[in-house]
């Protein structure tokens, strides 16, 4: 079995990478885009036709022919000798016209296809009523398979994949079928290397992309037929399996259909998160200042993100200016230049968590000063030498801040000498 | 990340100058080494140290602060939860994870949310109300327990001590 990361079985952006091919896809756009437009036409004039086109199967290749240009589809068949008649098809799941591929090449079933009735006589796809209930529709289905020679199509992975491995395929399909053909589908995009579909793409962006580039190459490869005979469900299945993924070679992997749609669920959400609490004034998200704000974190957990973020981005933009060769002094200083503004109270915000002890830090915005008025509980005045050691100002050099240090220091012990002979009535003891 | 740890620092050297808690002093030694600090504090009213001022020396790590700072009295101090060479045993000193003793809550640990200022707070109130299951000096835990006239006795000379007043 395959180790294979959930994450790496999806695309994540369509676009590529690399600036040689940035630079290519930004030549091809005027032409994709005209491409796209006349595929448009195309596309309209043939849904229209099909309206008035008879059920015949002259007529089905034609459309097929149209549908191909308008999609850009190219087809490359292998071993179609292998052919044979059987009870399913079954191939691996890379786009959402497998199906119609499939069944230009071997008439075929497919549950769940919904066309409407037009494009599904002019196409020539057997209509299929498609039921929730996964039993009826095992019923009817077996119905089909033992009343009528056309085979029914499976894609057992049930959902799509980049087709970096195989997914667990779903058991019931194989329960009603006796004999099946296991069918290997590639789908590559020569030239401009577009990804099918991405982890978050809908059916009609797909679609889009299907119609703006040059073309999307289908091979199809048709494998030697598998049969029940003798062996249980189990071998049958992973037979089958193995056969497709050897073919494709790639891996088989452990996980289900079940397992995809909960990673994309929660890869979605997380994207939406992150979305919403990093709504900044510049819209995107910078990796590099993201990285610098948890570090400011770090140290002020207390200050919300979209703060040092927001001020993260000024020091940049201060820091560049000043040093603009070297990209090493803009990332250390603009970390150290945010604290220092959180520190020192240049950056306005809401702590994130209210302590209970901030009693009279109203308009303080520092974390260190919303504690400082809640300590004199704990020693309480009861004479006129003070104990409070507080000073109006802050030196501004180290001498001033030392000598007003030592001179405290002093102070306090004095006061406090004082205050204890006082108490104790010590005065003619010690004298002064 | 010793540029933070510095600005970090100054930031509640500051804060304390201007607005200390009352009987409490904070700051470097020499500003040469932000590193190491000495602090003055009053022992509480009403406990067996009220009126003494104990000088300790703060020894801080480079990356405060994510690491908590290390504290030591550089006084006779006779206290269960202080070892005899000075060294404070206190939850608030230890970063969650390293529990030596292995009962402290881990709420009241080191956090880069607690400062100087909360750890000197916490060590005043550990001098009115020693944690004697924390047996950092055995023999002032046992005495505490024990003989609590002899306890006080002892801290009332250590009191006198730091004040110059002789007993």
């Amino acid at each position: 079995m395959s180790t294979i990361e959930i994450k790496r079985l999806y695309s994540y952006s369509r676009f590529p990478e690399s600036p040689g091919e940035i630079g290519l896809l930004l030549i091809y756009i005027p032409v994709g885009v005209a491409l796209f437009i006349l595929r448009t036409i195309l596309a309209l004039l043939l849904y229209f036709t099909t309206f008035i086109l008879p059920n015949a199967p002259i007529f089905h290749s034609i459309v097929y022919k149209l549908t191909y240009i308008v999609l850009g589809i190219i087809i490359n068949v292998e071993n179609i000798d292998k052919k044979e008649e059987v009870d399913a098809l079954i191939s691996n799941k890379v786009t959402h016209f497998d199906s119609v591929v499939i069944n230009s090449l071997a008439k075929c079933i497919t549950p769940g296809v919904q066309l409407n009735t037009f494009l599904s006589s002019a196409f020539g796809i057997q209509y299929f009523k498609s039921t929730t209930n996964i039993e009826e529709l095992k019923k009817e289905l077996s119905n089909i398979i033992s009343e009528s020679k056309v085979p029914i199509y499976f894609q057992p992975e049930s959902v799509r994949t980049n087709s970096r491995a195989l997914l667990k395929f779903s058991v019931w399909p194989f329960t009603i079928c006796n004999k099946v053909q296991p069918i290997a589908i590639t789908v590559s995009r020569p030239g401009l290397d577009i990804p099918i579909s991405t982890i978050d793409s809908g059916y009609w962006s797909d679609l889009f992309f299907f119609m703006f580039v040059p073309c999307t190459v289908y091979k199809i490869k048709f494998l030697p037929c598998v049969e029940k005979k003798g062996i249980c469900e189990g071998t049958f299945i992973s037979k089958v399996r193995q056969s497709i993924a050897d073919d494709l070679k790639i891996e088989l992997c452990d996980y289900s259909a079940a397992d995809l749609k909960e990673y994309v669920k929660r890869y979605l959400i997380e994207q939406q998160r992150n979305v919403s609490t990093q709504n900044t004034t510049t819209g995107t998200i910078n990796p590099e200042i993201h990285r610098m704000s948890m570090q400011v974190r770090e140290v002020l957990p207390l200050v919300p993100y979209d703060a040092i973020y927001k001020d993260l981005c000024n020091d940049n933009l201060f820091t560049v200016l000043l040093y603009t060769n070297t990209v090493i002094l803009v990332k250390t200083r603009s970390v150290d230049l945010t604290i220092t503004n959180i520190l020192e109270g240049h950056v306005s915000y809401l702590p994130e968590q209210s302590k209970p002890s901030s009693s009279s830090s109203s308009g303080s915005n520092s974390p260190l000063k919303s504690t400082a008025g809640s300590s004199s509980s704990s020693a309480h005045q009861s004479t006129n030498t003070t104990l409070n050691t507080a000073v109006p100002v802050f030196g501004k050099s180290p001498q001033e801040r030392s000598l007003s240090f030592q001179e405290r220091k002093k102070l306090l012990i004095e006061n406090s000498r004082k205050r204890y002979i006082e108490k104790h009535g010590l005065n003619n003891i010690i004298g002064s | 990340m010793a540029g933070s740890a510095l600005r970090r620092l100054m930031a509640e050297y500051k804060q304390l100058t201007l607005n200390p808690p009352e009987g409490i002093i904070a700051g470097p030694i020499n500003e040469e080494n932000f590193f190491e600090w000495e602090a003055l504090i009053t022992g509480p009213e009403g406990t067996c140290f009220e009126g003494g001022v104990f000088p300790a020396k703060l020894t801080f790590p480079p990356d405060y602060p994510l690491s908590p700072p290390k504290m030591q009295f550089t006084c006779e101090m006779f206290h269960p939860n202080i070892y005899a060479d000075g060294k404070v045993c206190i939850s608030i000193l230890h970063a969650p994870g390293d529990d030596p003793m292995g009962y402290e809550s881990s709420a009241e640990r080191w956090s880069p949310v607690q400062s100087v200022e909360k750890i000197l707070l916490s060590v005043v109130s550990m001098l009115a109300e020693p944690n004697d299951e924390s047996g950092a000096n055995v023999d002032a835990a046992k005495m505490w327990r024990e003989n609590r006239e002899e306890f006080n006795k002892i801290a009332e000379r250590i009191v006198r001590r730091t004040l110059g007043i002789p007993t």
